[in-house]
């Protein structure tokens, strides 16, 4: 607290332009954003407004009643959420739906969002440059980017490849190429899919993904087409019930292929719709590759991973191995047991939001706890789900209890289990952007 | 559940036939009896309720409905012996009792007086 | 659903060398235990028989059976001598039968 102390009325970091203006005209200080604005709250910015970042952004605010100043960065004004982006693939609701703005973090929690991109941190003056050459200074900062596509990690794939044969592995535009090249395909056309490596974002999404594709053409009555699943993994989340499912609800349609049978992924070649492997050439009239993944740029930039590419975090707290006064919190930390899926970022972020309140204000600490649960949609009303709860033991984040869904449970229970997933949603919105979806 | 009990009771006591299982359950209706009246004494910290409540939001919205129903407002009673039911697997949802495994009894106290008091 | 067949055998060996064959079919494998949704049992279609053989020699043969999961692989291995090719032949229990082959050139 005295280090703080010490820091308050310093003002914060300024770029030059803003010094000139600042300098030429003492009132117009009032009129610049607060960030700019000379206060004396610790200062807590947050890079990154998903399921971690815009949580975690929300539960500083909330918890600390205006003690703290909370500036949330994102580099668009709404975000589309990838958890959902399958079932939206399906047909069962529209983008819309899964696109949330941060008007609510602004105007009922007094955040301060800025669009922007971060493009590097200065760990010793504890400030975030944005791209246009705007300095933010912290007193603790959250790191929540997310993942990268590593793209050069498939041979003949790329970002302008990915125009064409998308990953849709991040919410918003490639969710919608992969959306509109899936309902544009004929009968007796055939998707190739390729699966990541682990780690990634959303262990059982590939394979829901698969499902959904599964249920547009079983929808349209297509029975010539089918989806070849490629992947470098020999076993995958829910695989019994994501198999048991394709063979109950798509016989035939679904081929899943691991390292035994294709050896090496060798390359895409999307002008010619193929994947070559170790074993054969997979043709498609659609490519959904979804290449190995890594913690978002930032994170890179500002060294925080390891050789991982990932971030090591303090599994009691959510704090950066690499660094006191920056925590990282989401797809790009390693969180031990934890799946990457926006229940953990959402969970991640409180613990988080936690223990930098205690850091910044004084307010309680409590052990950290943790919890996410992944459902997955297979077919209409054919719901599973896998999640656990977590404590920090050891110096990792580890489970306490497990759960998942069984091989041959009534429909009643799927169907259930699908309803719980929808009222997550809606609820987990409202936990993270403060609106109601 | 006090009622069940009693009824259950009266019915063995009278020597009409009681339901399969209806013992076993007539005791876990006790269990969960004693059980809200010792959680319910117990001291809470309410910034440990408010903490512990946290990871519950992620799925119980205050506008929850259907397939995960608001806890927001309910008595802290029925909160205490609905993780009770969880814990002792009386209670099905999976999720549900994975997280009530988790729980101390302190944890169970704090978070009925958290949401009973929204 | 079409039932197309996939192999892979090595363009080029050396004499003597042992090679690795792999062969793969696209195939429900109905195995005649199943039921449907109105609880009427679904009627096995299977490959119940898959051979190779090169330059019209036999190389490998199996039966398979109802338990064997859809889409099956095999994959063995072959001591090859001279050039020549591998003919692959699967057969359904409807009696249709699949065809593949593959050249190999041995120096």
């Amino acid at each position: 607290m005295t280090l703080i102390k010490d820091r308050r009325g310093a003002g914060p970091l300024l770029t030059r332009r803003t010094f000139g203006l600042l300098a030429g005209a003492g009132a117009a200080t009032l009129a610049l954003p607060s960030y700019l604005r000379a206060q004396d709250k610790p200062r807590v910015v947050v890079i990154g407004g998903g399921a971690g970042g815009a949580t975690a952004a929300r539960y500083l605010a909330k918890d600390s009643d205006g003690a703290l100043d909370v500036t949330l960065i994102n580099n668009t004004e709404t975000y589309t959420t990838c958890f959902f982006s399958n079932i939206y693939l399906g047909g069962y609701r529209d983008l819309q739906s899964i696109t949330h703005g941060y008007d609510a973090l602004v105007s009922q929690y007094g955040i301060n969002k800025v669009t922007g991109t971060a493009v590097a941190i200065d760990r010793d003056a504890k400030t975030v440059r944005l791209e246009d050459g705007t300095d933010i200074a912290y007193d603790r900062l959250v790191v929540a980017p997310g993942i990268d596509i590593i793209y050069d990690s498939i041979a003949g794939y790329s970002e302008e490849a990915a125009e064409t044969a998308p990953h849709a592995w991040k919410g918003g535009p490639q969710t919608e190429i992969l959306k509109t090249r899936l309902d544009a395909l004929e009968d007796g056309q055939n998707i190739v899919m390729v699966t990541p490596p682990n780690p990634y974002r959303c262990p059982p999404g590939p394979y829901e993904r698969v499902s959904m594709m599964a249920h547009v053409l079983k929808a349209k009555g297509y029975t010539q087409s089918k989806i070849f699943v490629l992947d470098p993994k020999e076993t995958f989340s829910k695989q019994a019930l994501f198999q048991e499912g394709w063979e109950t609800h798509y016989p035939g349609m679904v081929e899943w292929y691991g390292p035994d049978v294709i050896g090496e992924i060798a390359g895409v070649d999307v002008a010619a719709g193929a994947v070559e492997t170790g074993f054969d050439t997979f043709e498609g009239a659609l490519l959904n590759i979804i290449p190995a993944q890594r913690a978002g740029a930032i994170a890179v930039e500002a060294d925080l991973v390891n050789e991982t590419g990932f971030c090591p975090i303090d599994a009691a707290s959510m704090k950066s191995s690499a660094d006191e006064n920056i925590y990282v919190i989401g797809d790009a930390s390693i969180a031990g047991d934890m799946p990457k899926s926006g229940f953990s970022a959402n969970s991640q972020a409180k613990v988080a939001a936690m223990s930098i309140r205690a850091e910044l204000t004084g307010s309680s600490a409590f052990p950290a706890r943790y919890a996410n649960t992944c459902w997955s949609l297979i077919e209409t009303d054919d719901g599973v789900k896998v999640g656990a709860q977590y404590e920090p033991a050891e110096g990792k984040i580890t489970a306490t209890s497990t759960f998942v869904s069984q091989p041959g449970e009534t429909a009643e229970l799927r169907k259930e289990t699908y309803e719980e997933s929808v009222v997550w949603y809606d609820s987990m919105i409202a936990d993270t952007f403060g609106i109601t979806a | 559940m006090v009622k069940v009990f009693i009824t259950l009771a009266a019915a063995m006591l009278a020597g009409l036939p009681v339901p399969a299982g209806a013992e076993e359950k007539a005791g876990a209706a006790a269990d969960v009896e004693a059980y809200v009246q010792r959680v319910s004494e117990l001291a809470v910290d309410p910034a440990y309720g408010d903490y512990l409540s946290s990871p519950c939001t992620s799925c119980h919205g205050a506008n929850a409905a259907g397939g995960i129903p608001a806890i927001q407002g309910q008595p802290a009673e029925a909160i205490i012996a609905a993780l009770y039911e969880y814990k002792s697997e009386v209670r099905e949802n999976a999720v549900m009792r994975s997280v009530a495994s988790a729980l101390s009894d302190e944890d169970v106290a704090a978070l009925a007086a958290h949401f009973s008091q929204q | 659903m079409s039932s197309r067949p996939r192999v892979s055998v090595p363009a080029t060996a050396a004499s003597g060398d042992i090679i690795e064959i792999k062969a793969l079919i696209s195939h429900t494998m109905e195995s005649g235990q199943r039921r449907d949704a109105s609880g009427n049992r679904i009627p096995r279609k299977i490959i119940n028989a898959f051979a190779c053989t090169f330059n019209g020699e036999p190389v490998f043969s199996c039966a398979i059976e109802p338990a064997v999961a859809a889409n099956p692989f095999l994959s063995f291995s072959a001591r090859v001598t001279e050039s020549g090719t591998f003919r692959f032949t699967w057969t359904d229990d409807d009696g249709s039968v699949f065809e593949a082959e593959e050249a190999i050139e041995v120096s």
